[in-house]
């Protein structure tokens, strides 16, 4: 196996709250001694609720934030000490792509100067004739078209500024993109095409993807591996059809079966209650005030991390007792003929108008 | 388009249905901007009956949010003067540029949620006085009593307690359960939820669900709930409509809408949702992007992006019922009969 694109080793962030004069600070812990791998070439996922630490992970890979303690090594280099070239280098090389398309991009400049922008810092051996040359071919690598160089934020939908924005991440010829909820602000039917493209890159370029999502079904369809997190620290992780087939932590099953719809878990609220302020998380598993499995152990100290036999980490004391009770998420339910057909249909008409639409470009320019 | 009532429909939220009472009928609501050729919403007629559901599912700009703003009165005044259409609600006939009628309609017969509860609540006052006050509109007493009934049957904890409490005291769930306190303290006939868990976390979301369901079950109570959310549509609905480009393009009961889908656009919003379970495959996306006003194409607004378009989508396909309660308005509907004789 080549190496890994991150590795992070008890990597933790702690923010101070409040405190003054005679006033102790108190201190939230956002992501709390966390380990991970990134392969290369593999897109991951990290996938939690609101509060979770995953955004504060996500930065701190890029070295956005400083980390408190453990260490985090990109494509073989230790970023907590680096400075000077070797952190331009590492800008060049991890880029981020933000979820908000409409704050992200700033709204007094042009397309070209956007995406021109990080080819000036990157690449400053091109003249503007070439930069603007690859300019055009960066757009058109995200679909978009090159007289939409001279055009203002305003002027475009929210799925062509987050093309834009992915655009603009490109420009530096980047090793690994990071995406914090990258689709999640765009439509559903916007939100597929941006996916798709994702993916298209990732395998075209040869990328290294991180996702942090909210979503599980778009976190299913972009991720090779995923690791789902709760106050701070990963709970269970391992490759995504093994997460999805057979949750094993109590938080990951709830997860799934609190998502809405024929294909969720219909379970309805399975978790009561709300997840705990992490300025003050309980002892032990973090996970056991809500947990409906928890027992005396659970308070005690921090669950060990064990692997499963389909390969997944789990984070938790009582994860053997509870699998054999729990059984695989069920097969997804059948879809009627008549619905199978109609997508069916619409598949073939699809690709036979991107056919067409391709070859009148192409008539176009010859 | 509601031509016969659906007998002993099971609401997935536990209620069968057996009488057909109409609680709101809207007919042709139509929004004109100034200046502008094509309305913003073109001509949406809707029905909600009593104990029903009724999801009105579609994305950024198709007018959904607006259709329910129409339906109380409270459209932004450059909008609401190029308002037109008629409201059916309990039996009482109102023009939708009634503002009188529908401002008394408000509040007592409909209740609302939004998206935010924070930029519904007033940060400045405490919960409890704020359900109290909703109260007092419309009742005699000081309302206390029924803030603290609410605040339980919402579920929030040592309620007497909370009563005190400022909306940045509480989660976004809590919020939203006081949102939906508010809006149910007066027992509306309608309640009008627009995007109501869009903000929250999965687990809450189903909580928040949940309550809904449980709040409406047994009673007689109508929820028009608008949602971008598919899987909340299959969850809660009992009929849905499908609105693109302020136009309802698809209508009927859940089963026939997620089980005989026929409009090209609630095909190809369906594909675009990944599924949770199953072989991964490439999304099957909607191509381009939504029509603005100013772009709005003649006769059919999705033939822009539809894989199926052919000439004559230039002209309005007029809304055609397929089954009992499913109207699909596109030329091609049933669509394999018609696209198998066309190829």
């Amino acid at each position: 196996m080549n190496e890994a694109m991150i590795e992070a080793r008890g990597l933790s962030k702690s923010f101070e709250i409040g405190g003054g004069f005679l006033k102790a600070p108190r201190h939230l812990h956002a992501v709390d001694a966390v380990d991970l791998t990134v392969a290369r070439g593999e897109t991951f996922a990290i996938v939690g609720e609101s509060g979770c630490g995953k955004s504060t992970l996500a930065r701190l890979l890029m070295r956005l934030h400083e980390p408190s303690d453990g260490s985090v090594r990109v494509a073989g280099h230790e970023i907590a000490r680096i400075s000077g070239q070797e952190l331009r280098a590492l800008r060049r090389d991890v880029q981020f792509i933000f979820q908000d398309p409409f704050s992200s991009l700033n709204p007094r400049l042009t397309v070209a100067r956007l995406v021109g922008e990080p080819l000036e810092a990157h690449r400053p051996e091109l003249d503007s004739a070439a930069r603007r040359a690859e300019v055009a071919r960066l757009l058109a690598q995200v679909g978009l078209r090159p007289e939409h160089m001279d055009r203002y934020p305003h002027e475009f939908s929210g799925g062509q500024r987050q093309r834009i924005g992915i655009a603009r991440a490109l420009a530096s010829g980047p090793k690994l993109l990071i995406g914090d909820e990258p689709v999640s602000a765009l439509d559903v039917s916007v939100q597929a095409q941006v996916v798709n493209l994702l993916a298209d890159l990732r395998d075209e370029l040869g990328l290294t993807l991180v996702v942090i999502a909210h979503d599980l079904a778009v976190i299913r369809q972009m991720s090779d591996r995923v690791a789902v997190m709760y106050l701070g620290r990963i709970v269970e992780s391992g490759p995504t059809d093994a997460i999805f087939t057979r949750p094993r932590h109590p938080y990951t099953r709830a997860l799934l079966a609190a998502i809405p719809g024929p294909e969720g878990g219909g379970q309805g609220a399975s978790l009561t209650g709300e997840t705990p302020s992490p300025m003050d998380p309980p002892s032990g598993c973090h996970f056991r005030t809500r947990c409906p499995h928890a027992a005396e152990i659970c308070a005690g100290s921090r669950p060990p991390t064990e692997t499963s036999d389909s390969g997944t980490s789990i984070a938790c004391f009582r994860w053997r007792e509870i699998a054999e009770g729990g059984d695989d998420m069920p097969p997804p339910p059948a879809r009627s003929a008549g619905a199978e057909r109609r997508f069916h249909l619409y598949r073939q008409a699809l690709a036979a108008k991107d056919k067409t639409d391709k070859n009148q470009q192409e008539g176009q320019q010859p | 388009m509601h031509s016969e009532p659906i007998l002993n429909w099971f609401t997935r939220w536990g209620r069968a249905v057996t009488r057909a009472d109409e609680l709101i009928s809207l007919t042709d609501l139509t929004i004109r901007v100034p200046g502008y050729e094509r309305p913003l919403v073109d001509g949406v007629g809707l029905s909600i009956r009593r104990g029903e559901t009724l999801c009105v599912v579609g994305e950024s700009g198709c007018g959904k949010s607006l259709t329910s703003l129409a339906l109380i009165g409270l459209l932004p005044p450059a909008l609401q003067r190029g308002v037109s259409g008629q409201l059916g609600f309990d039996g009482d006939r109102i023009a939708l540029d009634d503002q009188r009628g529908l401002s008394r309609l408000r509040g007592r017969n409909v209740g609302m949620i939004f998206q935010e509860p924070m930029s519904s609540l007033n940060p400045a006052h405490r919960i409890g006085e704020q359900i109290a006050e909703a109260w007092r509109r419309h009742n005699p007493g000081d309302g206390q009593a029924q803030a603290v009934e609410m605040l339980r049957r919402v579920g929030i904890p040592a309620p007497e307690r909370r009563m005190r409490d400022y909306p940045h005291q509480l989660s976004g769930g809590m919020r939203q359960r006081v949102m939906i306190a508010m809006a149910l303290v007066n027992s509306p006939d309608l309640l009008i939820a627009d995007e109501p868990t869009t903000a929250l976390d999965v687990t809450i979301q189903a909580q928040i669900l949940e309550l809904i369901g449980s709040l409406q079950a047994g009673g007689e109570m109508g929820v028009m709930l608008i949602t971008h959310d598919l899987g909340v549509v299959a969850e809660v609905a009992t009929n849905v409509a499908v609105m693109y480009a302020g136009r309802v393009v698809e209508s009927g009961p859940v089963e026939a809408i997620f089980g005989d889908p026929q409009h090209p656009y609630t095909i190809g919003l369906m594909s675009s949702v990944p599924a949770l379970r199953g072989p991964r495959t490439r999304l099957a996306s909607v191509p381009g992007i939504v029509p603005s006003i100013e772009t709005m194409p003649p006769g059919c607004r999705f033939a822009t992006r539809c894989p199926f378009a052919q000439p004559r989508c230039a002209d309005t396909p007029p809304s055609a019922e397929i089954a009992p309660g499913h109207s699909v308005a596109c030329h091609f509907a049933p669509l394999d009969e018609r696209l198998a004789g066309a190829a």
